[in-house]
């Protein structure tokens, strides 16, 4: 009985739940309200993405999952625990991914990935090491750039190994903040497919804050669109056929592609 | 290209002769006695008679310039550590800190020749005092200032203070600190020098400082111009010195877009 529950509570370290979120920051004695009461559920392995003009608040929805801004009220559940009280411990199986790649510029790219592993100091040396050179090759950095330091490294790169680095303590969720706003098209399509690939592979639960509706609906099982500090409207994106490249042609994508910018459009008149 | 790279060299030079050559032109015309202004050959004559002293002084004092400016790297870091660990250490201590930089070194240098003696470490401590200011403040905005994502980042994995600091907010603070030792040892230089003064040729010292002030007494004035072209050339070799340093130290902690953003 006991084994059982612990089981499923396993498998249920990726979903999150938001209820009656409320954030207001104070700026020169004015206080703005940036999330009022917002309500969000993300089930375990699913992807997430927070679309909305900039201001809406969906930075700070990401930073309030993290625990990394207090709300002034509501409850964050990670996992099927409350974690919205606790100021010093979060959940071990969360990452980060922040908007520039946030690579430590004294560090070569391979102590760059090593140290989420150091930090907590768990690991023991070489079974760390593989770790990191296992996620190094999958993010798709060839040796030759492992012993480099962030700044002879181009956008893209420098954003594999910020992928790696959050990958390399097994995470069950993955919070992204626009990690891909500063890279072209290609380069973005191409880091689109390798988070695909590794949300799949390692069962993430990833919430992805972006302001390209493109990126949104070829990454997302459900879009939360969001407008003046809560959920406006939540919409699933289901696909019946891989998402490739090829899928980005499609009259559905297209579809989908309309249906949200539709929403988009609207909300934002609204402000 | 070419042309200018010559020109960058020349025109210093020409600066140089022109220079000289009014001064010594200026001597002959108006018939100063050599008490009140040396001819040019005068001073580079003095200079090469007593190019032993002068070495021996530079070096002497070389060398406290140096410790001096140390002891400000090491005792400014560790003050500097110990302010951005609690705003209200900071709040409390910062005056103070701020007295070091406003008071007359001139004033106290005098009550440290009383208490420390006509010594060689008084003239460190006085080089050190002159020259920890920008040492503290710099590296202490160093230290408070770190980039938020990366302080997001340590905090995402329940790093500890000491980790934060030993992993993240030193390393971030060293381009400060090199900046400060920039500002700190022209400082450093001064410092030995007004400490040199004011130990005179009392003690068993022979410094630059105290060069000058003997031939002040012997009214020795090509004498003096030259310990005082050293104290500059001296200046100029400990700041190649810290740059050399910086750059090399900097090489490594190159700007990145996480960093400096």
């Amino acid at each position: 009985m006991q084994v059982q529950s612990m089981m499923a509570s396993a498998s249920d370290l990726g979903s999150i739940e938001c209820s009656g979120i409320r954030v207001s920051y104070t700026t020169r004695g004015q206080k703005r309200e940036v999330l009022k009461q917002l309500d969000l559920s993300v089930p375990a392995s699913t992807i997430v993405s927070l679309l909305g003009p900039s201001g809406c608040g969906k930075s700070t929805l990401l930073r309030v999952i993290a625990g990394l801004v207090n709300p002034d009220g509501g409850i964050v559940t990670i996992g099927g625990e409350d974690w919205s009280n606790s100021d010093t411990s979060k959940p071990d199986w969360m990452s980060f991914v922040f908007q520039e790649s946030a690579l430590l510029p004294w560090r070569t790219v391979r102590e760059n990935v090593a140290l989420p592993i150091e930090l907590r100091g768990g690991v023991s040396k070489g079974n760390s090491q593989e770790q990191v050179a296992r996620w190094l090759q999958h993010v798709g950095l060839g040796k030759s750039d492992w012993n480099k330091k962030p700044n002879e490294l181009s956008g893209g790169m420098k954003m594999r190994a910020s992928i790696a680095r959050a990958m390399v303590t097994k995470p069950k969720i993955l919070l992204m903040d626009e990690p891909f706003a500063a890279l072209d098209d290609v380069l973005r399509s191409k880091l689109n497919d390798l988070l695909l690939k590794i949300a799949r592979e390692e069962c993430c639960t990833v919430v992805f804050v972006t302001h390209n509706i493109a990126e949104a609906v070829y990454l997302s099982d459900t879009i939360a669109i969001m407008a003046r500090g809560q959920i406006a409207e939540q919409i699933s994106i289901p696909f019946d056929e891989l998402r490739t490249n090829s899928l980005r042609g499609t009259p559905k994508f297209a579809s989908y592609f309309g249906q949200v910018s539709d929403i988009l459009f609207r909300t934002a008149l609204d402000t | 290209m070419m042309t200018s790279r010559l020109v960058r060299w020349i025109a210093p030079v020409l600066v140089f002769l022109i220079f000289t050559g009014v001064w010594d032109f200026s001597v002959r015309w108006f018939d100063l006695h050599k008490v009140i202004l040396p001819k040019p050959m005068d001073v580079l004559y003095a200079m090469f008679q007593e190019r032993w002293i002068l070495l021996r002084g530079s070096w002497v004092t070389f060398q406290a310039a140096f410790l001096g400016l140390l002891a400000s790297a090491v005792i400014g870091s560790s003050i500097a550590i110990v302010f951005s660990q609690s705003r209200v250490v900071r709040i409390s201590f910062y005056p103070y800190v701020l007295f070091l930089q406003t008071v007359p070194i001139v004033a106290i240098a005098p009550l440290l020749i009383l208490w420390f003696g006509n010594e060689f470490k008084t003239v460190v401590l006085v080089s050190c005092i002159i020259s920890i200011f920008p040492v503290i403040s710099n590296v202490t905005s160093g230290l408070i200032s770190v980039n938020e994502n990366l302080r997001d980042l340590f905090r995402m994995q329940s790093a500890n203070r000491l980790q934060v600091l030993l992993k993240l907010s030193i390393p971030s603070a060293v381009p400060q600190l090199v900046l400060g030792l920039r500002i700190s040892c022209g400082l450093a230089v001064i410092g030995a020098i007004v400490g040199e003064f004011f130990v005179g040729d009392r003690g068993a010292y022979e410094g630059l400082g105290t060069i000058i002030t003997a031939r002040q007494g012997n009214l020795n004035t090509a004498s003096m111009i030259g310990a005082v072209i050293a104290c500059a050339l001296l200046g100029l070799v400990l700041l190649v010195f810290v740059n050399l340093i910086g750059t090399i130290v900097l090489r490594r902690w190159t700007k990145d877009v996480g960093f400096e953003s």
